[in-house]
């Protein structure tokens, strides 16, 4: 393929440039920054795209400010098919490309960054690393570049994929030196298992240690279990000396004392009388004694009696408390019958004188009675009829009822008062009709004057009425009159019957008076109690009486009663003291036969004495005869009576001691229970196989780490046989680039070096044969600079050759490649070039003008400048 | 009268374990449960005898919880008046050093025969009447290597014999993968015509020496993959004068199996591979109270080849599949797990690979080749000479697998 036009319309200072390149070799000419380097770019960017695909990170957009829009590119590209294709491509957001077979117009949709298909399975970076190059470049291999160039080294040809042999060379000692290394750096795999190993071994150390533990623990187990044994039968030993020492000890303290006592003190002479001191028994004696003193002188004092007239007053107790409320009763009486006759006084003065303003004069008793026997009723029955009668004469003006004219009169004088208003309507009239109902009046009252004051006769009965009584002048000649008379009579009547009512009274209350002083007298008279004075003062007599003859009363019932219990004390003494008497007679009796030689309380002190031992020894014999431990010890030589009781193994000392053994080999006995609970609780708790788990770790660390370490060595036998069989092959196919490479550099070298040879792995490299002997390899590194280039620039020859074989030829691109060659070899260099430009186009890109003057004369070229 | 017993061997009852933690746990507490289970069955079935062949600790320092655990299944034996016998082997020597010589789990019924000397014992029921008679012998030290078996006696007599030895018989089948400890031969044995023996040391249940009644019963419980199918003891009932034929009981609740799995699925779905191996799992005949522990062994090519090499991926699907169908444990091998590649092309192609996988054939008959090529220095320490030619041979042979895995770009498959 030749790119047969380039047209820059926007890319970096590549402004709506256009270029015509030659089929063959084209040589750019243009000084510093005048865009040889863009030129480059951009025919890279027809083959490839954008790099970066992004405006926004594309350094050519960004050159100044996107000011002239998106970058735009557009080539003419010649293919080897003959067929002409025209590529245009743009970087908008991102990069787009268009395409068409000949010189017709784009149609369809621009596709995306993608590289043109004649590069395809090219790398754009080995397209950099071969086909363009600058100066600096040329030397370079690197990467990723580098492990493809070795791969193409190797010409293999086999139909599946394999991947590059340096890439599975170091990948497998990438992956065996993780594992492992020979110079123990690094933190490999096989060092962290080791690390893991130890530890693991370390923690079966640890469990064999707590296995080890627990065993002893075992083992203290099983002699706690013998000791506990051991001490559970001393504790039961102890026990029963425990138990048993306490009744030993009795035991033997029973037989000595026994044997102490001797013979057992006899009191049946007694009977049924306890031993007693015969001294206390005879004080007692003496205080019964002292205590019948007191009774026996109230039973010789004469006891007390009541007399007759005591006795009397007590009979008669009942009336003499009933005179007390009569006397009051009495009293209240006699007061009382003094006010009514007060009363009755006082109703004889008021009807006296209600008589005596009837009679107008003083009344007598006759006259009282008189009035008293009136009938009032026939007295108001003559009044009524006597007013009535005044009243008669109805019709007349001038009768008795003065009202009537009254009446008239103040007609006639309303009368007159309307004629005098209708004075003016009645005209002349009115005068005479006034003045005539005027005299009308005054004549009605005239009349009404004479009718009240005419006089009114009595009525005849009225005399027979009034028998006895012959009321005050004038009282009888009108109605008036009569009434009057009449309400006087019914006042003194009322006045009357209320004396006689009173009088009634009085005379009840004097017989019941007389009633009750008669009784209390006779009372008085029956207990010859003085009568004189009223009947309260004889009252109070009896009372007094009655009260004196009740306490002589109780002192004779308390004399007698005193006099009874001296008696019964008496009685109740007696026996005690004859008892004791009796006991003290019998108690000295036992005593004398006893203690002959001792009398009274000392005897008895000795006697008792020697009676408390005799009864302590008999209960204590009788609790031990209750113990069953009893027939069993009675016999035992330890409790005889005539052993040293201080050397007794149940004396105090002895037991204090044996209850310290007892007490520590309880508490070691708790103590030995306490820890075998403890084991058996660890034993129990113990989760078991630790050793084994812990040696199950091990075994998976050493396994892991022995299976790592195999990993290791298959991986490195792997990569030595890897890098043996990538030896031997180069070895026996001598690549094709070599010898092409080699090739060229005979020819630019003018045969002073032939050949080029390659090998991996240390030491390797690139190696040129030849030199002054023609049989000379050697490493390229010392070589000059210029031979390097050379030297890399026919390697870059070789591996074009190798890279295009069946394939679009690409263009070569050398920027300044030539400069450090000398002349002989550079002019080598451009007749190679000439005859490679007739199989792949070639462009030559300098700054130099010497350069490019040269290159026009060897290459007979057209420059092309930039700054044109 | 019959003599009737239970023939057990190689409890190896504190055994360390491989494989994940929990499985390790399981199988610990498996192996002690098969033993309480025989025992149970030898005190139900009021048998007269556990005969126990060596070996019935992995290690001579046992946790005090398993000697407990020990001590209390004798008791229970001796309690229903069934004798435990047994024979020390390599890995419970009775040596005085050793810790089977104080154990202090004897009594009238439980005896250990812990040295090489035969001794002989009757074993009598519950009333004391005699029913057999046992001679056993055991190993004095954990590396015995004198023929225990051919000092046995010949006895005479009424009652069955029955010999009880921890030996290697040299005919027994997979005596080659245990250590040739006490070595005995067919002639041993033709030699005393006791009505069994009841052998221990290999693991594998078998009829030691075909004709006569020489019987391995296999351990207890399997400890690992190579130690598969249903373990338990033989139950025998013997006569005098007469050879006696055992009955397999199974008393282990965990059952290894190695099963071989061919014919890979096509795709490159890993979902579709452990369901189709969840399916070989769950076609596994199993008892209702067994759990299986399984290591699968895939064979053939299939696109996932590289990452069933990884063991990150391997892993995962283990655990996986164990969860799926219930496994106690699931192991995967897949060396023999390839792409599939067109190898006589990779092979007739001029290409390094093609130099390498070559370079490999030469060597695995090319010992000088080999030792050239192999590392200067090796991770694993081995010995020179024949050892680490055996070694290095021993790596080679995973490599052309290996080297076309890593060296085939993978999307080729």
């Amino acid at each position: 393929m030749r790119f047969r036009r380039l047209h820059a319309q926007v890319f970096g200072v590549l402004r709506d440039r256009a270029f015509e390149l030659p089929p063959e070799a084209a040589l750019i000419f243009g000084a510093n920054e005048s865009g040889k380097s863009t030129f480059r770019s951009a025919l890279e960017t027809i083959l490839y795209g954008f790099d970066p695909a992004h405006r926004e990170e594309h350094e050519l957009a960004l050159w100044d400010g996107g000011a002239g829009g998106d970058l735009k590119l557009e080539a003419l590209i010649e293919r080897e098919n003959g067929l002409p294709l025209r590529v245009e491509r743009e970087l908008l957001s991102r990069g787009r490309l268009r395409w068409t077979e000949g010189e017709a117009d784009f149609t369809g949709p621009r596709l995306g960054n993608t590289p043109l298909e004649c590069v395809s399975g090219l790398s754009r970076a080995l397209f950099r690393a071969v086909y363009s190059l600058e100066l600096e470049q040329l030397a370079k291999l690197d990467g990723d570049v580098q492990a493809h160039v070795d791969e193409l080294l190797l010409p293999q040809a086999c139909a599946l994929p394999l991947r590059p042999i340096a890439e599975l060379r170091n990948e497998l000692r990438k992956a065996h030196q993780s594992l492992w290394r020979p110079d123990r750096r690094g933190n490999t795999r096989a060092n962290e298992l080791l690390e893991e190993a130890r530890r693991q071994r370390k923690l079966l150390g640890e469990a064999a240690a707590r296995e080890r533990e627990l065993r002893d623990a075992r083992a203290e187990q099983a002699n706690l279990g013998s000791e506990i044994v051991a001490l559970e039968s001393q504790r039961r030993e102890l026990d029963r000396a425990h138990d048993d020492a306490p009744f030993l000890g009795r035991l033997h303290e029973w037989k000595r004392r026994s044997h102490a006592l001797g013979s057992p003190v006899d009191l049946a002479g007694l009977g049924e009388f306890a031993f007693a001191d015969p001294a206390l028994l005879a004080s007692e004696i003496a205080s019964c004694k002292e205590a019948e003193r007191e009774p026996n002188a109230r039973l010789a004092r004469a006891p007390e009696a009541l007399g007759e007239p005591e006795r009397a007053v007590l009979a008669a107790a009942a009336d003499i408390e009933l005179a007390g409320p009569l006397a009051g009763e009495h009293r209240s009486e006699a007061q009382r019958r003094d006010a009514l006759r007060e009363d009755l006084l006082a109703l004889q003065a008021g009807a006296a004188r209600d008589v005596s303003a009837l009679l107008g004069r003083k009344a007598t008793p006759a006259d009282l009675d008189a009035a008293r026997t009136l009938a009032l009723e026939a007295l108001r029955t003559a009044h009524a009829n006597w007013a009535a009668a005044r009243s008669a004469p109805v019709g007349s003006l001038l009768g008795p009822n003065p009202f009537r004219p009254l009446v008239a009169a103040v007609a006639s004088f309303a009368l007159a008062a309307v004629f005098a208003w209708l004075a003016p309507a009645l005209g002349v009239f009115a005068s005479g009709l006034v003045f005539g109902a005027a005299a009308l009046g005054s004549m009605a009252v005239l009349a009404a004057i004479v009718a009240s004051r005419r006089p009114s006769p009595a009525p005849p009965q009225l005399a027979g009425l009034l028998a006895g009584i012959a009321p005050a002048a004038g009282l009888l000649d009108s109605p008036e009159g009569l009434l009057r008379v009449i309400e006087r009579l019914e006042r003194a009547q009322e006045t009357l019957a209320k004396l006689r009512a009173c009088e009634a009274a009085d005379a009840a209350l004097a017989a019941a008076l007389r009633t009750r002083e008669e009784r209390i007298e006779r009372l008085c008279a029956r207990l010859a109690i003085a009568g004189e004075g009223d009947v309260e003062a004889r009252v109070a007599r009896l009372s007094e009486a009655l009260r004196r003859s009740r306490e002589r009363e109780q002192r004779v019932e308390l004399d007698r009663q005193e006099r009874l219990r001296a008696q019964e004390k008496l009685e109740a003494l007696r026996p005690g003291r004859e008892r004791l008497e009796a006991q003290l007679e019998r108690v000295e009796a036992v005593l004398r036969s006893i203690e002959p030689q001792a009398t009274g309380s000392a005897a008895f002190a000795r006697v008792e004495v020697r009676l408390r031992e005799t009864r302590s020894l008999a209960e204590l014999e009788a609790d031990l005869r209750r113990d069953p431990r009893f027939s069993g010890c009675e016999h035992d030589a330890r409790v005889a009576a005539s052993r040293d009781p201080l050397a007794a193994e149940w004396t105090p000392e002895a037991m204090s001691r044996r209850e310290g053994e007892r007490a520590a080999c309880m508490q070691a006995l708790t103590a030995a229970h306490a820890r075998h609970g403890e084991i058996t609780s660890l034993l129990r708790e113990d989760p078991g196989s630790r050793q084994a788990r812990a040696a199950d770790l091990v075994r998976a660390a050493e396994d892991d780490l022995a299976e790592t370490q195999r990993e290791r060595d298959r991986l490195a036998l792997l990569d030595s046989i890897v890098t043996r069989a990538e030896h031997a092959f180069r070895e026996q196919h001598q690549p094709d680039v070599l010898r092409r490479a080699g090739a060229y550099l005979e020819r630019v070298t003018h045969g002073r070096w032939r050949k080029i040879a390659y090998s991996e792995g240390p030491g390797g490299g690139l190696f040129v044969t030849g030199g002054e002997q023609g049989d000379e390899r050697l490493a390229i590194r010392p070589l000059s600079r210029g031979t390097l280039d050379q030297i890399f620039l026919c390697l870059r020859l070789g591996l074009l050759d190798h890279l295009d074989e069946g394939r679009e030829r690409l263009p070569l691109v050398l920027d300044d490649a030539l400069l450090r060659m000398d002349d002989a070899r550079r002019a080598a260099v451009y007749e190679l070039l000439s005859e490679i430009s007739r199989r792949r186009q070639v462009f030559l890109l300098t700054c130099q003008e010497w350069i490019a003057s040269e290159a026009e004369r060897a290459l007979k070229l057209r420059r092309i400048t930039l700054t044109d | 009268m019959s003599f009737r017993f239970l023939h057990l061997a190689d409890l190896h009852l504190e055994t360390h374990f491989g494989g994940r933690e929990g499985t390790r746990e399981n199988l610990r507490e498996a192996t002690h449960a098969a033993f309480a289970r025989a025992v149970d069955y030898a005190i139900e079935h009021q048998l007269h005898a556990l005969l126990a062949a060596g070996d019935l600790f992995d290690d001579p320092i046992l946790s005090v919880r398993t000697e407990l655990f020990f001590a209390g299944q004798l008791k229970r034996l001796a309690q229903a008046g069934v004798w435990f016998l047994a024979a020390c082997g390599n890995h419970d020597p009775g040596g005085a050093s050793f810790r089977t010589a104080d154990l202090g789990v004897e009594n009238e019924r439980v005896r250990f025969f812990r040295g090489p000397a035969p001794e002989l014992l009757r074993v009598t029921d519950r009333d004391g009447a005699p029913v057999g008679a046992v001679i056993g012998a055991g190993h004095a030290s954990d590396q015995e290597s004198a023929n225990l078996a051919a000092a046995f006696p010949h006895v005479p007599g009424s009652l069955p014999v029955v010999g009880l030895l921890h030996t290697s018989v040299e005919s027994a089948k997979s005596a080659a993968d245990h250590d040739r400890y006490a070595p005995s031969t067919r002639s041993d044995f033709e030699r005393r015509p006791y009505a069994y023996w009841a052998l221990g040391h290999i693991h594998l249940r078998q009829q030691a020496v075909p004709g006569l009644p020489v019987h391995y019963p296999g351990n207890l419980q399997g400890r690992n993959p190579r130690e598969t199918g249903a373990k338990g003891g033989l139950v025998v009932e013997a006569f005098a004068g007469a050879s006696a034929e055992p009955v397999f009981v199974r008393f282990a609740r965990v059952r290894w199996e190695r099963v071989p799995v061919r014919g890979l699925p096509a795709s490159a779905s890993f979902d579709e591979l452990a369901s189709s191996l969840a399916r070989c799992i769950d076609a596994q005949p199993r008892e209702s109270d067994e759990r299986l522990a399984l290591r699968l062994e895939l064979e053939g090519e299939t696109p996932l080849a590289s990452r069933l090499r990884s063991r990150g991926e391997l892993e995962p699907l283990a655990e996986d599949l164990a969860a799926r169908t219930g496994a106690l444990e699931v192991q995967l091998r897949t060396q023999r797990v390839a792409l599939p590649l067109d190898r006589k092309l990779l092979r007739e192609s001029p290409s390094v690979l093609a130099e390498a996988l070559a370079l490999i054939e030469r060597a695995g008959s090319d010992d000088a080749l080999l030792a050239e090529l192999a590392p200067a220095e090796l991770a694993l320490a081995v010995d020179a000479g024949a050892a680490r030619l055996a070694y290095l041979r021993e790596l080679l042979a995973g490599l052309p697998e290996e080297l076309t895995l890593r060296g085939v770009e993978a999307e080729a498959t």
